[in-house]
């Protein structure tokens, strides 16, 4: 991803959310357009439950209706301040929804990782397509993500699957950048011992 | 000598290529290529740092393969729908318009319209349990005053509704006595004006008699 390229979508945010906060409200829904698919992707990965991940881009895209007036683009990206929100919601949520998770977590998680990794393997021998394989990964991939704490999930989704800078991602979690690299470390190690682990039960 | 923790720091730089082996391509400065030593030596000298280097390398390949979820196309319009009425976002605009948008947009909500309703039909309502006098002072809120006009109302609801019940049965009396006597008044017509038309009906039994009358005189003069 080029500088410039940052800098240019940079340069359409701010522009829009100017337009927004003048009452446009075409503006506003070209925010929605462009920001929708990349909370939404965020959520699901948290949560790893689609309804659930709809729910939560709602509400998020609701709050930042209600608050774009607190928007400041001199103290940062759109995106930072919109990751920031959504991180915000997704830990009330987690916090919120504790201990119905304590209870069906092992009865539910488990399985999908295991049902991930059980429709992997036959698709080696039997499914080329490569969406598909991809798309059999993802659910895998959202198991193992689903075991990780809160701390080096986020961690992990904001580096590896938003493809967000170590400083964005301190912004938005609000800590140091080398505590961002260490959480990143040990939460793919984690992960990969997850992955690994199942790999060898099947 | 570098420990674990500092390890970890240069692995993600490392992952993402701003840490790299000294090569003809790429030359390193001093402070870079020492650096990269440092990485290398203890990678090589601790178990648990090379483990978790292949660790982390190998969970990277795997999220490389996981597509991107994908996002039901139904949600953009959820969001839009569920923020159409526009009233935020004219509370941000700037100058005069955004002043007396925000000073008039808690106002022009439906919720506050409602209970701006409701009060008014609540204020009515007293002011007729209160007498419905036109000109309404703080004395015709008195509890007594109202309680004492509510009763009487309620008194003269019942007693209406008493009143208007047993005339409706009084009137339904008469009305059932009425169709009666019109229905007798008619029986009687009809019994009138069947009398009479058999009266006149003289052509066929006439005829008859005649010719009895007629037969006994000839069985006389015989």
């Amino acid at each position: 991803m080029g500088t410039g390229t940052a800098a240019n979508s940079l340069d359409q945010d701010s522009t829009v959310v100017e337009r927004c906060l003048s009452g446009d409200a075409n503006a506003w829904e070209d925010l929605v357009r462009t920001h929708t698919r990349r909370v939404y992707g965020l959520c699901y990965r948290f949560t790893g439950r689609d309804s659930e991940a709809q729910d939560l881009t709602q509400d998020v895209f609701l709050r930042v209706y209600r608050a774009l007036g607190s928007f400041r683009a001199a103290e940062g990206c759109f995106t930072t301040w919109l990751t920031r929100l959504t991180r915000n919601l997704l830990i009330d949520h987690y916090r919120r929804t504790r201990n119905q998770r304590v209870t069906d977590s092992i009865e539910d998680q488990l399985p999908r990782v295991e049902q991930g990794f059980v429709s992997t393997h036959s698709s080696h021998q039997a499914r080329p397509d490569t969406a598909l394989a991809g798309r059999e990964a993802s659910e895998m991939l959202q198991g193992a993500l689903g075991r990780l704490s809160p701390e080096l999930r986020e961690t992990i989704i904001l580096r590896d699957l938003q493809d967000m800078e170590y400083r964005e991602i301190a912004d938005v979690l609000e800590i140091p950048e080398g505590t961002v690299k260490s959480r990143l470390n040990r939460g793919r190690a984690e992960l990969a011992r997850i992955l690994k682990k199942h790999r060898e039960a099947f | 000598m570098m420990n674990c923790a500092e390890f970890e720091i240069l692995l993600a730089d490392f992952i993402d290529g701003t840490l790299n082996a000294p090569s003809m391509n790429q030359p390193l400065n001093a402070a870079e290529e020492a650096k990269w030593n440092s990485f290398a030596q203890h990678k090589e000298t601790c178990a648990d740092c090379a483990a978790l280097a292949e660790e982390v390398q190998s969970a990277l390949s795997f999220m490389e393969m996981a597509a991107e979820p994908e996002m039901p196309q139904p949600l953009i319009g959820k969001i839009l729908h569920a923020t159409n009425s526009g009233w935020e976002l004219k509370r941000h605009a700037k100058g005069f318009r955004g002043w007396i948008n925000r000073a008039l947009g808690p106002i022009l909500q439906p919720r506050f319209v409602m209970g701006a309703m409701v009060t008014v039909m609540s204020l009515t309502m007293l002011t007729r349990c209160a007498g419905g006098e036109k000109s309404m002072t703080a004395a015709n809120l008195d509890p007594v005053r109202l309680w004492t006009s509510l009763d009487t109302r309620v008194h003269r609801v019942w007693d209406r509704t008493v009143k208007g019940y047993e005339s409706m049965r009084v009137v339904y009396e008469i009305r059932g006595q009425i169709d009666e006597w019109n229905a007798q008044q008619a029986a009687n017509d009809e019994a009138a004006a069947d009398a009479k038309a058999n009266s006149r009906q003289l052509p066929e039994s006439g005829t008859q008699v005649g010719t009895q009358v007629n037969q006994q005189n000839q069985d006389g003069k015989k």
